[in-house]
């Protein structure tokens, strides 16, 4: 890159010139017919999703998402749901009765819905305005429950960054891109 | 109390049903008459807005086009400036400043580091299109199109000269700022541009997109202001826009490590702006009007062989002392990058447990729900930490080889008869024609030749 030019020797700085300029353009089609490759062997598009099986709801996907409240919200795997009455997802574990008064409540957004369907089974369903991603009724309902509670990005809210902000805060490496047409790692039976 | 008394009640409950549940749940699903709901799943994007990203990218390519139309054939900073506030309008607040061209750097690093992620077209023409077009016409890109930039070009309002050794000297943080960013992206842990972009969470602070997509589907749209956990980000890009009042585009100057890649493209560029559209008669009016520092003064006298050979082999000398104290500048700061690895940080909660010292509950929730052993675990991350500390030294060695370089061409003199833009670091921002006189005569000139037509 040291060019001398102590004397208006233009006809060779303009040589050296067109010959860097020659040389740029190389590099930048190579650059580019590798990252197409790249491209064109890889799957497309890609969202941003988590694993349930490695999630340990430390609860930074509540506060490390760019959006307020975060895109990763709790959803329920029904055919799992033991539909219990006493379910350790829905009741703090200090609750004094089984009501649905906010006091009893696991959730700090009163986000789940308690709905009675055939004595002695309740369907419980998450309400995504109000639920924060915190994943206190994940972990209530693994502990002592089937599990049906668990977390995921939902892609109608998830504005798909570049890298997802909550993926490096992840204790657990659980967060990682899914191709767009598979945008969910749900659990099933 | 009441809570042995329900974990008392979960527990008969368990001997109760474990006959009958099946054997991975632990508690049976119900009968019952309905069928069960199905778990939503929200599509990612509906309809258009799927593929917006191929949109975007055409509008970057026609932004770049613009911004050159202007700076070359009509010579306008007005023209300039607004297509450096649509771009600003578009790419920041409407597509909330993700992808960008900055940022792809690190999507190109982390697809050729190959963990399964592959890069998509339109990242690819977000990385290279300004690329290209700053090859054909200088960074045009930067002056014109880059919303990080056009947020700082806004409020520029009063900038101050930087002495040219402190201005050189800031600039190579970029330098540092890009291998860091490309060796991290690399082995997949963090995208530090993304960490750490000051501007993004300003785009994000209020979502103009949704509300007008809202407006478009013809609901009611609502706007709510959003911060979430971005307050770091928020302050740092306060900071970051009002230093940009007494020091223009401190981003794009000292920071960006896109411009690392952009500055030796311009200085090759097939074309370039020039300051006057004719010959240069050294009036000394456009020496102030540059608010980057790009514009140059013609060369002074020359001082002398001997002084210049002095100056170049002391610079030699240092090239290769540079270059060695960042080998160990990368080599020290190895073992605290490589805390950004998983498997890293998994190893030092297991070395902290097995010390008996206070370690990371979620980490050790973390270290159970996953397959491996301690033995392969610290195997993992010994290997991970010999090869981030070699990928540092690697960096450090890459900043000291730039820094060296810089040194050597700043030492060689160069014959520069007239006031001309600085390739390297010239943003093509157009705020140079409107003080040149001669541009001034070409305008009337033109004006008055247009108004004998009409």
């Amino acid at each position: 890159m040291t060019d001398r030019d102590d004397k208006p020797k233009l006809t060779r700085r303009e040589l050296l010139r067109r010959g860097l300029q020659a040389g740029g353009v190389v590099v930048l089609a190579g650059g580019t017919a590798g990252l197409i490759s790249e491209a064109v062997a890889g799957k497309g598009d890609t969202v941003w999703q988590l694993d349930p099986d490695k999630c340990v709801k430390c609860g930074n996907c509540a506060t490390r998402c760019v959006l307020d409240p975060s895109a990763v919200k709790a959803v329920h795997a029904y055919e799992i749901c033991g539909y219990c009455e006493l379910c350790t997802g829905y009741f703090d574990p200090k609750a004094t009765e089984l009501t649905t008064a906010a006091e009893n409540q696991l959730c700090p957004t009163g986000a789940i819905v308690r709905t009675f369907k055939k004595d002695p089974y309740y369907e419980y369903s998450i309400d995504e305005e109000l639920c924060i991603g915190c994943g206190k009724c994940v972990d209530g309902c693994e502990r002592f429950g089937n599990g049906s509670l668990f977390l995921q990005v939902r892609h109608d809210r998830c504005v798909n960054c570049n890298k997802c902000t909550i993926a490096p805060a992840c204790p657990a490496d659980a967060f990682r891109r899914v191709p767009a047409d598979q945008p969910y790692l749900l659990k099933t039976r | 109390m009441t809570s042995t008394r329900h974990a008392g009640i979960i527990l008969i409950l368990l001997m109760l049903l474990s006959g009958a549940a099946t054997a991975d749940l632990r508690f049976p699903t119900p009968e019952l008459d309905e069928p069960l709901p199905e778990t939503t799943t929200p599509e990612p994007r509906q309809g258009i807005w799927r593929h917006i990203e191929y949109v975007d990218a055409a509008v970057l390519a026609g932004a770049i086009v613009a911004a050159s139309w202007f700076a070359f054939k009509r010579r306008s900073r007005r023209g300039i400036a607004v297509v450096m506030l649509l771009s600003l309008f578009y790419f920041g607040f409407y597509r909330l400043g993700c992808v960008c061209s900055i940022g792809a750097v690190q999507n190109a690093a982390l697809s050729i580091g190959g963990d399964g992620y592959a890069v998509s077209f339109p990242i690819i023409a977000f990385l290279l299109l300004p690329l290209f077009g700053t090859l054909l016409f200088g960074r045009t890109f930067c002056g014109g199109v880059c919303p990080l930039g056009a947020i700082q070009d806004v409020v520029a309002l009063k900038a101050l000269k930087i002495p040219r050794p402190i201005e050189a000297g800031l600039s190579l943080f970029a330098v540092a700022y890009l291998a860091a960013a490309v060796l991290l992206a690399f082995s997949g842990t963090v995208f530090l541009i993304c960490r750490f972009d000051p501007f993004v969470s300003i785009f994000r602070l209020v979502p103009v997109g949704k509300w007008i997509e809202q407006v478009a589907m013809g609901e009611a749209g609502r706007v709510s202001f959003s911060v979430a956990g971005r307050v770091d980000l928020l302050i740092l890009g306060g900071v970051m826009l009002l230093v940009g009042v007494f020091v223009a585009r401190p981003y794009c100057r000292y920071i960006c490590p896109y411009s690392v890649l952009l500055r030796p493209l311009s200085r090759l560029s097939k074309w370039h702006v020039t300051i006057t559209p004719d010959e240069c008669v050294q009036c000394r009016l456009c020496e102030n009007s540059c608010p980057y520092n790009a514009i140059e003064a013609p060369s002074a006298p020359d001082p002398g062989r001997h002084f210049g050979k002095l100056g170049l082999s002391v610079c030699l000398v240092l090239w290769p002392v540079m270059i060695a104290a960042g080998l160990c500048a990368g080599w020290l700061a190895g073992p605290a990058v490589s805390r950004t690895d998983h498997h890293v940080r998994l190893a030092e909660h297991l070395r902290r447990a097995d010390a008996g010292e206070e370690t990371d509950h979620d980490l050790a929730a973390a270290y159970d729900r996953q397959p491996l052993g301690a033995d392969e675990i610290h195997a993992i991350a010994g290997r991970v930490r010999s090869r981030v500390r070699h990928g540092a030294m690697i960096v450090g060695g890459f900043v000291g080889l730039v820094a060296g370089m810089r040194l050597v061409r700043w030492s060689v003199r160069r014959r520069r008869p007239d006031y001309v833009p600085d390739r390297g670091t010239c943003l093509s921002c157009g705020r140079c024609f409107e003080v040149c006189p001669i541009e001034r005569k070409r305008r009337n000139d033109a004006a008055a030749s247009a108004g004998e037509d009409g």
